[in-house]
């Protein structure tokens, strides 16, 4: 299972991203205290996987927790508002906490532009966003549509399975390295993953 | 007629005919005086008459009349609206006592309950006058002692003969009973009298000890420059230990009572009901023989609840039972405990003993069977009151499940009691069992332990999922018809001949005269109707033995009380003069839109026995008839056009004219949940003009209607009006409606209801000039009762030494203070923000959009930010790492305090810093904690982790009783999606979106549960407040002041860099490791060489 994790400061609609993506169809009401309104299970290349989203929405100003948030999660996705300079701008310090507390640079990030259908707003461009992506070493970018479920699903199953490679690098790299016990290598791994969406 | 009752003895009065009343508030003259309302400026006008002056002959005059203390023996629910926040009619659990203020004519007294220090309205028919002769000495002593200092406030307290006649009572209590010596027989042979009296000895020196304090206070210098504020608390705490010593004092003498008994039991077997005791030729025992058995068994059943109310009232004992000139109190905010766990609770622990009793009763044979019938009705009457409780849970979940099963079991069960039990035909009173009623009796009894067992069990397990809810009176008393008590109220007259026998007494004339003016319905209807009606009393007036139908005939009576209150003269009515007029029309309102409303929207189901669906059954077919409707998922439109109602019954959407019709409905009470969220949330969807001119336009919309539908739609119209008013005005957003209220209640509510519309416009001004709500809310109000009373406060862990060096805040570090009061006094400065936090702060994401409109939950977010840092600091700075390593262990301490009383909060806000990267590399700090404290943090990990959206820590936050301060994240993302995830409007129809939107109300009654459920817990630490310590804490936040401004990651890399400085990376062997390891965890450090290793070195 995987833990993605979702931070960033309000307005972006990151948490309409969240729900959207986890309740699939679209639901009369939508319920946040019920414990599954975080989790769900999606296949990517074949592949069954739990994804648990941290989604920490509205809790910004609580600046001391993020950095618990960004240990917990295995992914990350980065959301900025194409509306919003300012959102974007942030990206850029949100990755090097990420970096400094993952204590590696190679963490799965997807960077996620939203609020594309208001693109008479625009405030980031789409070859800004490219340049950052390279930057960073080719990090995947997306526009989203949170309100038209444009590429909702797409960035999700792009950070799962980077999310997926890693572990898959990471085992193999262990077992040459030297031959500890690792439980489940390769597919046959059963592990969470988590996202946090920032 | 009740003029006639003074002639009778006080020994008859077995049901207490109001006495004249000469008091103020009572006079007949006042009362027919035209209605003018005096603005309620000061509280005593708000508040019940005074009593009488605190001289001796005014207790003499109680004395007299024997009324300065009652006792209840029925419970009484008033049929109040919660939401209705000036009723001041009291609940009465069966076994309270009440000092008595004053008797109405109409049966209604103004009393103040012992147990909970509350003051206000009850029906005297559901009491009666307590007054023992062992105890009385006692009684008279504290009255005495109470009118001194509420009549002479402050000044007239120095005499010391008070207290000295107080100890005396005690004394009296003890001679009387015997007990003066521990050596006495009754203390030595029965635990309870042992334990009981001592505490009323221990309550004697606590009273006498704090009535010391009185002149002394008096004389001390600082008391000159605010003599009233200083005494007041003083006074209170002495008051509260008057009346603590009373029901110590009773209870005593109820623990003495019963073991006389159980002695009499045993000599005199087969006489039933149990004579007296030989030795005591008193008045509990000389009504002749009719008021024993009914002491005995009250007493019997009700020693639980006592001690529950006792329990509670230790610590939340509210200190304004006195009303004094400027005392905060008003009588109206006293909130009994409604939370259903409680009441679940309070129930099952009166119901217990009950069926333990009976059980032993039917194995100890041969047995009477009067004695097991009786046994039985009681037995039935209060599973009846369990299993409506229970019901209450079952339908909040609205979920089939194991409780629906053991409900069912139950309820089956104690049928199967009910109808054995009326099976035994009792010719004689000698007449035994036989032996086979009674095995079958024992059987059921025992499967019935068994399954309330499992009852309660399941109920905890739901609560525990849905959470704890508030009960609603109303729901209570339409439900109050439970297992076929029809049944038991047709047998009474089957048992009644009997009685006859049994107690000699009953056929004495007199009885029946001092029943008669009992009935306060005549007085009622002479009289003008300002008080509701108090219950009627229990029907069978000969008021002899048979218990258990009365109790039946009670709850039977119950929930149709006030049935005229639909007559719209009721409001014309003339109010009783003088100073009580104001309370006087709150509860008749409330009454009157309650029952109004409660008449018809309950057909007059008869739940026998036999007719009670199985729960299961009823909720099938509630399931198929919501799957019948559920095509066009729209509500019959007949009823009411654009109003949405989802599965549950809920309202989910509805234009705004149908939501104010939904809280206006004339012929049912508007759920208290709707009503809640739409005062919360209304601003979300519709302007306060628009919301107003929807109201206004409701009540035009009636005015061609029969009375019958427009007066309690117009009644109702004035109360969300006032309920607006008093308790969810908001200044800047609401003055503009001002002038539209006031227009409204002159022109137009005036003409039909002149004293609503003047009280309506009375509000209006009186909002325009305080501009904010004007009832407090309700559970801040409870909080700050709670804080004025010192004298549950847990004595706080510092010493003079501690305090002294505090003084000097730069020199003391965290280790020098005592873990557990780091804690408590970390809970007073978050509780004071926490319970701050107002509701429109945390609606439409005000904290996020515009944080300076949401100043509460930023101080929240500062502070706990702030904390982590001061935590951070206090380690990284410290160069010694023995000492660091002592200052994170104390963190952890003072972490695990927090989360042991509940602090989540704080508790968060350390724990993160601990774990956050710079504190947690720290290895070879770490390696000198012990393992101890290592494990103690993994367990609060555990319960605070952010895994599965918070799961444990929901779980957890959920089942709290407050004081308990819950960390606020999960509480504001869920805010957020529910903002974010559901659309404002929704569609009348799924299949035809084209008929246009309404308002999507199902949103904000989500978001108004996550508000409510956070002011739940907005009630303050029953902690003393240390302020050396507080300012030792804003010290050390004023430390951190200097770069606030700067940003929160820079703030971060800073004390990154400290701790790359007192433990630097150990580089090459790292890198090793790194390649080894697989997953980075928190606390292995790999060395990757990005910017963080620049810094070491640029620091270094």
């Amino acid at each position: 299972m995987g833990r993605i994790s979702a931070l960033l400061d309000g307005g972006v609609g990151k948490s309409c991203l969240t729900a959207q993506f986890v309740q699939n169809v679209w639901v009369e009401s939508y319920d946040p205290t019920i414990e599954d309104s975080y989790t769900k299970v999606i296949n990517v290349d074949g592949r069954t996987c739990m994804l648990e989203i941290l989604d920490t929405a509205g809790t910004e100003q609580f600046t001391a927790m993020r950095e618990i948030y960004m240990r917990t999660g295995h992914g990350f996705l980065l959301v900025y508002s194409i509306t919003s300079l300012s959102t974007f701008q942030e990206l850029t310090e949100l990755r090097s906490q990420i970096l400094r507390i993952k204590e590696t640079q190679n963490v799965p990030i997807v960077i996620v532009g939203n609020k594309s259908d208001l693109q008479e707003d625009r405030a980031v461009t789409h070859n800004r966003a490219i340049q950052l992506s390279q930057s960073w070493g080719r990090v995947p970018f997306y526009e989203t549509s949170a309100r038209n479920r444009l590429n909702v699903d797409e960035v999700f199953m792009d950070l799962c399975r980077q999310i997926m490679r890693k572990e898959i690098v990471e085992g193999t790299k262990v077992t040459k390295a030297s031959s500890s016990t690792m439980d489940g290598q390769g597919g046959g791994r059963k592990k969470k993953k988590f996202c946090t969406i920032l | 007629m009740e003029r006639t009752e003074p002639s009778l003895s006080l020994q008859n009065a077995v049901y207490i005919a109001p006495p004249p009343t000469q008091t103020r508030c009572g006079s007949p003259t006042g009362r027919k005086q035209p209605s003018i309302i005096h603005p309620p400026t000061t509280h005593q006008e708000i508040t019940p008459p005074p009593t009488p002056h605190g001289s001796q002959e005014s207790l003499a005059l109680f004395d007299a009349k024997g009324m300065s203390f009652l006792r209840a023996y029925f419970p009484f629910t008033p049929p109040f609206n919660p939401s209705e926040t000036t009723t001041v009619t009291l609940p009465l659990a069966t076994g309270d006592v009440i000092l008595v203020h004053s008797i109405h004519t109409n049966g209604w007294a103004d009393g103040t309950v012992l147990s909970s220090g509350a003051r206000g309205w009850l029906p005297t028919n559901y009491c009666e006058s307590y007054e023992p002769e062992e105890i009385r000495n006692l009684l008279n002593a504290c009255l005495g002692l109470f009118e001194k200092f509420r009549a002479g406030g402050a000044g007239s307290i120095g005499d010391a003969s008070m207290v000295a006649n107080v100890v005396a009572g005690v004394k009296s209590l003890l001679d009387s009973t015997d007990c003066r010596t521990r050596e006495s027989t009754a203390v030595t042979s029965s635990n309870l009298v042992r334990r009981t009296r001592k505490q009323v000895l221990s309550e004697l020196s606590a009273l006498v000890k704090s009535a010391k304090k009185i002149p002394q206070r008096l004389a001390s210098p600082e008391t000159l420059s605010n003599p009233v504020e200083q005494l007041e608390a003083l006074v209170d705490e002495v008051i509260l230990k008057i009346f603590k010593l009373l029901i110590r004092g009773i209870r005593f003498l109820d623990a003495w009572l019963d073991h006389q008994d159980s002695l009499v039991e045993i000599k005199l077997n087969t006489q039933i009901p149990p004579t007296p005791p030989a030795e005591s030729e008193n008045r509990a025992f000389a009504l002749g023989g009719n008021s024993s058995p009914r002491e005995r068994i009250d007493r019997n059943n009700m020693a639980s609840p006592t001690f529950t109310n006792m329990s509670q009232c230790s610590t939340a004992f509210p200190s304004c039972f006195v009303t004094r000139p400027g005392s905060d109190y008003a009588p109206s905010i006293y909130c009994p405990e409604r939370k259903a766990s409680q009441l679940l609770k309070i129930t099952f622990e009166e119901l217990l003993p009950l069926m333990g009793h009976y059980i032993e009763r039917l194995q100890t044979k041969p047995q009477h069977k009067i004695t097991v019938q009786t046994g039985g009705y009681k037995l039935i009457s209060c599973t009846s009151v369990f299993l409506n409780l229970v019901e209450c849970v079952i339908d909040k979940h609205a979920v089939i499940g194991p409780l629906c099963e053991s409900f069912d079991t139950l309820n089956f069960t104690i049928r199967d009691v009910s109808v054995a039990n009326d099976e035994i035909v009792i010719v004689s009173t000698d007449e035994k069992l036989d032996d086979e009623t009674s095995a079958k009796l024992l059987e059921l009894a025992v499967r019935s332990v068994r399954t309330a067992c499992d009852c309660v069990a399941r109920a905890g397990n739901v609560l525990s999922t849905i959470g704890d809810f508030d009960l609603d009176d109303v729901e209570m008393l339409q439900r109050n018809r439970w297992v076929g008590q029809e049944e038991l109220v047709r047998k009474a007259p089957v048992t009644e001949p009997l009685n006859e026998d049994v107690s000699k007494a009953s056929e004495s004339p007199e009885d029946g005269s001092v029943s008669e003016p009992t009935r306060p319905v005549t007085a009622i209807d002479i009289e003008s109707k300002e008080l509701p009606p108090p219950p009627p009393p229990p029907k069978d007036n000969v008021t002899t033995v048979e218990e258990p139908s009365e109790v039946q005939k009670k709850v039977d009576d119950a929930p149709t009380l006030p049935k005229d209150g639909t007559n719209p003269g009721i409001n014309e009515g003339s109010t009783a003069g003088g100073s009580s007029n104001i309370i006087m029309q709150e509860p008749e309102m409330a009454i009157l839109a309650q029952t109004s409303s409660l008449t018809p929207s309950t057909p007059p189901t008869t739940p026998s026995l036999s007719r009670k669906p199985s729960y299961l059954e009823a909720n099938s077919l509630s399931r198929e008839n919501s799957l019948n409707g559920r095509p066009s998922s729209r509500l019959d439109s007949m009823t009411q056009p654009g109003l949405l109602l989802n599965k549950d019954g809920n309202v989910s959407g509805g234009t705004l004219a149908a939501l104010v019709e939904r809280l206006t409905m004339h012929d049912s009470t508007p759920e208290v949940t709707f009503v809640n969220a739409f005062y919360i949330t209304f601003r979300c969807f519709a302007t306060p003009m628009d919301f107003a001119e929807a109201l206004i336009d409701r009540y035009d919309s009636v005015a061609e209607e029969a009375d019958v539908i427009a007066v309690p739609v117009r009644l109702r119209v004035y109360n969300v009006f006032k309920g607006w008013l008093e308790g969810h005005w908001q200044k800047d957003t609401d003055e503009l409606v001002l002038p539209v209220v006031e227009k409204f209640a002159e022109e137009q509510l005036s003409k039909t209801n002149a004293m609503a519309g003047q009280r309506m416009k009375e509000l209006a001004q009186k909002v325009a000039s305080v501009g904010g709500p004007l009832v407090p809310r309700m559970i801040g109000a409870i909080g700050s009762a709670h804080l004025s009373t010192t004298e549950s406060f847990p004595s706080p862990v510092v010493t003079r030494s501690q305090l002294n060096a505090l003084k000097r805040p730069q020199m003391v570090s965290i280790t020098d203070l005592d873990p557990l009061e780091i804690a408590r006094q970390l809970a007073i400065k978050t509780g004071k923000i926490f319970c701050s936090i107002m509701p429109e702060e945390l609606l439409s994401q005000t904290w996020i959009k515009h944080p300076e409109r949401a100043p509460n939950v930023k101080a929240m977010a500062v502070l706990a930010t702030k904390i982590t840092r001061i935590v951070a600091e206090s380690i990284l700075f410290e160069d010694d790492q023995k000492k660091r390593a002592n200052n994170l262990k104390q963190w952890i301490k003072v972490a695990d305090k927090c989360l042991e009383m509940s602090n989540y909060d704080s508790a968060m806000a350390i724990t993160t810093s601990l774990e956050s990267s710079c504190i947690a590399r720290l290895r070879r700090t770490w390696d000198e904690v012990p393992l101890k404290y290592k494990n103690t943090l993994e367990r609060m990990r555990e319960v605070m982790g952010c895994a599965k959206n918070y799961t444990v820590l929901r779980a957890r936050v959920r089942d709290h009783v407050p004081p308990c301060i819950p960390f606020i994240g999960p509480f504001l993302t869920d805010l957020t999606f529910i903002e974010e995830g559901n659309p404002a409007t929704r569609p009348i129809s799924l299949e035809n979106p084209s008929e246009g939107h309404v308002i999507n109300f199902d949103k904000y009654l989500k978001t108004s549960r996550i508000i409510m459920d956070i002011q739940r817990f907005q009630v303050p630490y029953p902690f003393m407040e240390i302020p050396e310590i507080q300012c030792w804490f804003d010290f050390n936040i004023g430390q951190l002041a200097d770069d606030a401004d700067s940003r929160a990651e820079n703030t971060l890399l800073v004390l990154y860099r400290r701790s790359l400085i007192i433990e630097p990376k150990m580089h090459s062997l790292e890198h090793q490791a790194s390649n080894l390891s697989t997953t980075t965890t928190s606390t292995t450090t790999t060395s990757r060489t990005f910017d963080l290793f620049g810094w070491a070195k640029s620091s270094s």
